[in-house]
């Protein structure tokens, strides 16, 4: 018997030990809750957590999937700093992401207001919006191709009937980021919209009522009223945004995935494709450095949190000032 | 209390049920392996005839085969499977743009050697039988298939340009990439038509033409000089010419210009007619293949492979599947089914493959494909070549898509290069 079991044997059963693992009449009666909350936290540990906190040993190490991995230390990130194409890829990520978000955001307000008001059939509307959130990614990318093919796309088609010149949509760089922009914005501005209706539908009546008997009209009650009230609701779909914006891979991968037969997963023309996550599977997956795609990763994890602070710091800021002047 | 009993039933019930649901989940090979001894073979949709996989159970003598076709991404769910170590099957299927890799790990793999595969080298053609083997001799794959290049063209297109339009007259005339772009020149003046893709193509074909890579076997950077640079410049010409289409492969562009004529000319694998045919509504009879410009390139073709994991009894079964699998007979099947063109010659000869293609005119394309099967050259690819190629590509993708001075984009993909090479060697 070692001394350490001695001592918790001899220890009498104090609150501190009760509190950290209920006992007795407690514990029976918040075990099921315990249990049915398990299942989750379980494959949580198992295919979440475990998994990302083994990521950051391999960054550490350098490791071609099948043979020995061997500690190097900070030597991937210092390789990381270095490097002009994660640089590229990290440009092009908040490029595509600034392009993509903002277009986004204003329009799901946009439908949101107008579900909001009564139309009829709003709940056709509302399915007719999510479903593109719905839809593969892949399925859409296939579909996005085609649509911004160059000679025969029906994007350059229209712009035709305005006069407009022929776009090579997927071969030049600034109009591939465009692309992959739109492709995003499509797949999320009714999800958006959705939670964005939701918060508005919180809004009570009264208050529209009121406005309405003071005089204003649908746009001051939405700058006045909706806007204000739907702070938090903002600052969510805005964070959310940022993280899977900064997340982009599938979107970039799929649409210039024909330009890299013979070189891989490297982004099209002028490489205005590579996203961060993109970069992160190129070297990982295709050429098979896992410890310098797994310090891609976590760049990406760094990148993440700066952004969602800086969201955060700056609507609650805002917050803060609209409830002093009050 | 009785609500209160029922729901704990019901709650147990579910957390057992999920718990039995995460076990199968896990052990998706157990119960194959413990209740029966059939050997396992992985390979991806289509790698290989179901014909020929339906007719080893009745073929090879032994305890039989249990065939999984896994969709995805192959390699990496093999190499998952590699590193937990168990669960592994007897034969696999290898990619031949992973095999460098795998050949960088062969202690993972049984040299086929010493189950006597020396006996059937003689059956297959050398150069892809030596993209299956080490440095020092271990032979870690049996090839199932190859990709010898071709060059497609459409008879219509080039009899309205004044050009040979024959497979034998082409190749004739354009036995080299001179020639090829002489003609293509010839092509656009009086077509408006591309007689290539894109500036990465002459390079990419030429690299495939060449006897090096961009890595020597010692782990030497090849790409400041000799065949890289031959390539490089070859395709900066094919771009200033004007020669090029700068059309993504499988791309709704690509499919337009190869059904209306604009892109009457593709170099590609064997395979790729496949392409070419699902993309072309109503050109068939119009195309023809002939021997690629410059000489044979391959592109493609895969590996059978048993890994050390097997039991030296099933190592040996396994092995008796593999050649039965790539018999010339069978391969030919795997042609007729899949596409697969075959790693020996002796299927050449047979009627799955002599017969003529209505695609292409009733031609024998196998008179083409045949011929250059037999000239692609012997070349080693490092474990690296991915990585040090890349900046090549992406910085002629760069002259292409936005007007990058061709000289610029040499410097800049040779030192990117030699930085890869560099940083992939540390790892």
């Amino acid at each position: 018997m070692t001394v350490a079991s001695a001592v918790r044997r001899a220890r009498p059963a104090g609150r501190a030990v009760r509190r950290v693992w209920p006992t007795g009449r407690r514990a029976r009666k918040y075990m099921p809750y315990y249990l049915a909350i398990a299942p989750f936290f379980l494959l949580f540990l198992a295919f979440g957590l475990f998994p990302a906190a083994y990521s950051l040993v391999i960054s550490l190490q350098s490791w071609s999937g099948l043979g020995q991995p061997s500690f190097v230390g900070l030597s991937n990130y210092e390789q990381l700093f270095a490097d002009d194409t994660f640089w590229l890829s990290i440009r092009n990520t908040l490029t595509i992401w600034a392009l993509s978000t903002f277009p986004m955001l204003f329009t799901a307000l946009v439908v949101a207001a107008l579900l909001n008001s009564a139309v009829r059939f709003s709940t056709f509307y509302r399915i007719a919006y999510f479903v593109p959130n719905v839809t593969s990614v892949v399925a859409m990318a296939v579909l996005f191709g085609s649509l911004f093919g160059t000679q025969f796309g029906l994007v350059n088609g229209l712009l035709s009937v305005f006069g407009i010149p022929q776009v090579a949509w997927l071969s030049t760089p600034w109009a591939l980021q465009v692309t992959i922009a739109v492709l995003i914005t499509w797949q999320w501005t009714g999800y958006n919209a959705i939670i964005f209706l939701a918060g508005m539908q919180a809004i009570p009546a009264e208050l529209y009522e009121a406005a309405k008997l003071d005089g204003a009209g649908i746009v001051r009650s939405f700058v006045s009223i909706t806007l204000p009230m739907l702070r938090p609701t903002i600052l969510f779909v805005l964070v959310v945004s940022t993280i899977t914006g900064l997340q982009s891979f599938t979107e970039a991968q799929v649409l210039t995935a024909s330009a890299s037969t013979g070189n891989p997963n490297s982004g099209g023309a002028g490489q205005a494709g590579l996203t961060t996550v993109l970069y992160f599977y190129q070297q990982a997956f295709n050429f098979n450095r896992f410890g310098y795609g797994a310090a891609i990763a976590w760049a990406v994890f760094l990148l993440v949190v700066v952004f969602v602070i800086i969201n955060w710091r700056f609507a609650s800021e805002r917050n803060r000032i609209k409830k002093a002047d009050r | 209390m009785m609500p209160h009993t029922t729901r704990r039933t019901f709650l147990a019930a579910g957390i057992g049920g999920l718990g039995l649901a995460v076990l199968a989940a896990c052990a998706p090979g157990a119960p194959a392996s413990t209740t029966t001894k059939k050997l396992a073979l992985w390979i991806w949709p289509n790698g290989l005839s179901t014909t020929v996989l339906d007719g080893i159970n009745g073929n090879v003598s032994g305890s039989g085969v249990e065939i999984s076709e896994i969709g995805g991404d192959f390699k990496q769910k093999l190499v998952a499977t590699f590193i937990a170590n168990s669960g592994l099957p007897a034969i696999t299927g290898v990619k031949g743009e992973d095999m460098p890799y795998f050949l960088s790990q062969a202690d993972r793999f049984i040299d086929l050697n010493d189950l006597g595969a020396e006996d059937l080298q003689a059956d297959f053609l050398d150069w892809k039988w030596q993209q299956a083997m080490t440095a020092d001799g271990k032979l870690v794959g049996l090839p199932i298939d190859i990709g010898p290049t071709g060059w497609y063209f459409r008879r219509d297109v080039f009899e309205s340009a004044g050009l040979p339009n024959t497979p034998e007259a082409l190749a004739e005339a354009a036995g080299n990439w001179e020639n090829l772009f002489a003609m293509g020149t010839e092509l656009k003046a009086a077509t408006g038509a591309s007689m290539l893709l894109s500036i990465s193509e002459p390079f990419s074909k030429s690299m495939g033409q060449s006897t090096t890579q961009f890595v020597s076997e010692g782990g030497d950077f090849l790409g400041e000089d000799g065949a890289v640079r031959e390539a490089w410049e070859r395709s900066v010409e094919a771009f200033n010419l004007g020669i090029t289409a700068n059309v993504s492969d499988g791309s709704p562009d690509w499919a337009a210009g190869v059904t209306n004529g604009t892109l009457p000319s593709l170099l590609g694998a064997a395979w790729y007619q496949a392409d070419l045919k699902g993309a072309t509504d109503g050109t068939s009879g119009l195309w023809g293949v002939a021997l690629t410009p410059g000489g044979s390139a391959n592109i493609g073709g895969s590996f059978l492979s048993i890994p050390s994991a097997t039991s030296a009894e099933n190592a040996a079964g396994a092995f008796e599947v593999m050649k039965w699998i790539l018999e010339p007979e069978n391969q030919a099947q795997g042609y007729a089914d899949a596409g697969l063109f075959p790693s020996t010659p002796a299927s050449y000869e047979l009627p799955q493959l002599t017969e003529g293609d209505p695609f292409f005119d009733g031609q024998k394309t196998i008179e083409v494909f045949g011929a250059a099967a037999q000239e692609v050259p012997i070349s080693y690819t490092s474990p690296f070549d991915g990585p040090v190629s890349a900046p090549y590509y992406n910085e002629l993708t760069a002259i292409e898509a936005t007007g990058k001075d061709p000289e610029q984009a040499w410097k800049d993909a040779v030192s990117a290069a030699e930085d890869a090479l560099e940083q992939a060697k540390r790892g």
